[in-house]
């Protein structure tokens, strides 16, 4: 509990640090939060170019506009949003935000516990096989924990179409555990 | 089935939600420079706006006081340009008034032939100015095209009078001594002007009513008093001009 609080306390000093543009202030946030940002922008983009240049106008957003984070909620969550947003935006600009309506339906199966005790890497390679689309709506959903009408509107589709692309995303990922263990 | 398995999914989906939250990638070397050195390159517009708007605003200052330093000079300009035109036609108006003329005294076409300064030229008493010019006025052939000068005199101290066939120069002396007129006199001087004006002017008007009405045994005197009236007008206008050039 007293290293929670020191944490928050740490936390907190930073980020008003970071309002006063203290470069060194900066730099910590910086330290702390870009693997953990970088890991974020890969999942969304894939590895390359264009996640380091995300992770680069993420930060820049972070301390230009840490005067709005109100400190009610997590920084954490804050910079994660920022993050998100940025890497949304940059999957528009490249095109990539394409949501396939495939005829066929994916017959979602139950879920085994192996699936659950998957290591991360493992889960990292599975996402970044599935299509940009159901890949987005199911790093929202599943991942970052959005619902289907925040997801709609951070997209500009219809809630119904998150809903199915995610369940299209579900099927696929078990259709590639079945093919993994077999 | 279709209920359990959905519940099944997040559940799932609960548990990697928990790992890849702690997931990290690395992050390429030399990433913070760079946006150190772009925060720096932000931050330093800003900078460069803090230290120099009082400079802009000093120059700005500066420019508007030149300007008005400037203004009256500009004007003064202008004005005895305009002025000594004018004075070209009231000479040659005024040529016509030769034989009744009063001679100049000696010492005054002196000072004005040796080229005094100007300073000293424009020590003018304007109520010899009045004196003098009224006298000039008086006389029947010049009367009208004085008047239509609406622009005050030459602002030096004469008026010179030619004419093509006999040369004779009319000079008028006028001079004022600043510091011997009492403040009194000047107050009274000052504020008995306007009164005169309206009352020429209410004059004129009454006539020109008159004439309107189909009186035209009226319209000389309203040509005199017309004549009058701007001729007042002239003298206070360059008696004000004077006044504050000697403040």
């Amino acid at each position: 509990m007293t290293q929670i609080y020191t944490s928050q306390t740490i936390e907190r000093d930073l980020v008003q640090a970071c309002k006063r543009r203290d470069r060194r202030a900066q730099e910590a946030v910086f330290k702390r939060f870009a693997g953990k940002m970088m890991a974020v922008c890969k999942r969304y983009l894939g590895a390359g170019p264009l996640a380091e240049d995300v992770l680069m106008e993420g930060f820049m957003k972070v301390f230009t506009k840490i005067d709005h984070f109100k400190e009610q909620g997590s920084f954490e969550g804050w910079v994660r949003r920022i993050m998100v947003n940025e890497a949304l935006m940059a999957l528009r600009k490249e095109g990539k935000m394409l949501f396939q309506e495939t005829d066929f339906s994916f017959e979602v199966g139950q879920a085994e516990d192996a699936i659950m005790h998957l290591e991360v890497e493992e889960l990292n390679k599975l996402i970044e096989s599935l299509p940009a689309g159901y890949k987005t709506v199911f790093n929202l959903y599943a991942i970052e924990g959005y619902t289907h009408q925040e997801i709609a509107e951070m997209l500009g589709i219809q809630e119904g179409t998150s809903k199915s692309q995610l369940s299209r995303a579900r099927g696929l990922l078990q259709q590639k555990l079945n093919e993994l263990q077999v | 089935m279709k209920h359990s398995s959905e519940k099944d999914w997040n559940s799932i989906e609960s548990t990697w939600r928990k790992k890849m939250q702690e997931d990290t990638s690395p992050v390429p070397e030399g990433m913070w420079e760079n946006l150190s050195n772009r925060l720096d390159a932000e931050e330093k517009p800003n900078v460069f706006f803090v230290k120099t708007w009082p400079w802009a605003a000093v120059l700005v200052i500066g420019l508007g006081l030149s300007y008005l330093w400037f203004l009256p000079k500009a004007q003064e300009f202008t004005q005895v340009a305009h002025s000594s035109t004018k004075g070209i036609e009231v000479q040659s108006s005024v040529s016509r008034v030769q034989a009744s003329s009063k001679p100049m005294p000696n010492d005054v076409t002196e000072n004005l032939r040796t080229n005094r300064s100007r300073a000293e030229i424009l020590k003018v008493d304007n109520r010899q100015i009045k004196a003098n010019v009224e006298e000039l006025v008086a006389l029947e052939p010049v009367k009208e095209e004085v008047a239509v000068q609406k622009n005050p005199a030459i602002p030096t101290n004469a008026v010179e009078i030619n004419t093509p066939d006999k040369e004779e120069t009319v000079w008028i002396k006028v001079e004022i001594d600043p510091i011997v007129r009492t403040s009194e006199e000047e107050k009274e001087r000052l504020t008995e002007v306007p009164e005169v004006k309206k009352r020429s002017l209410g004059q004129l008007l009454k006539k020109i009513k008159q004439v309107v009405k189909g009186n035209p045994g009226e319209w000389s005197e309203i040509k005199e008093n017309f004549h009058l009236v701007a001729h007042k007008y002239v003298h206070t206008e360059e008696t004000i001009k004077q006044k504050i050039q000697f403040q």
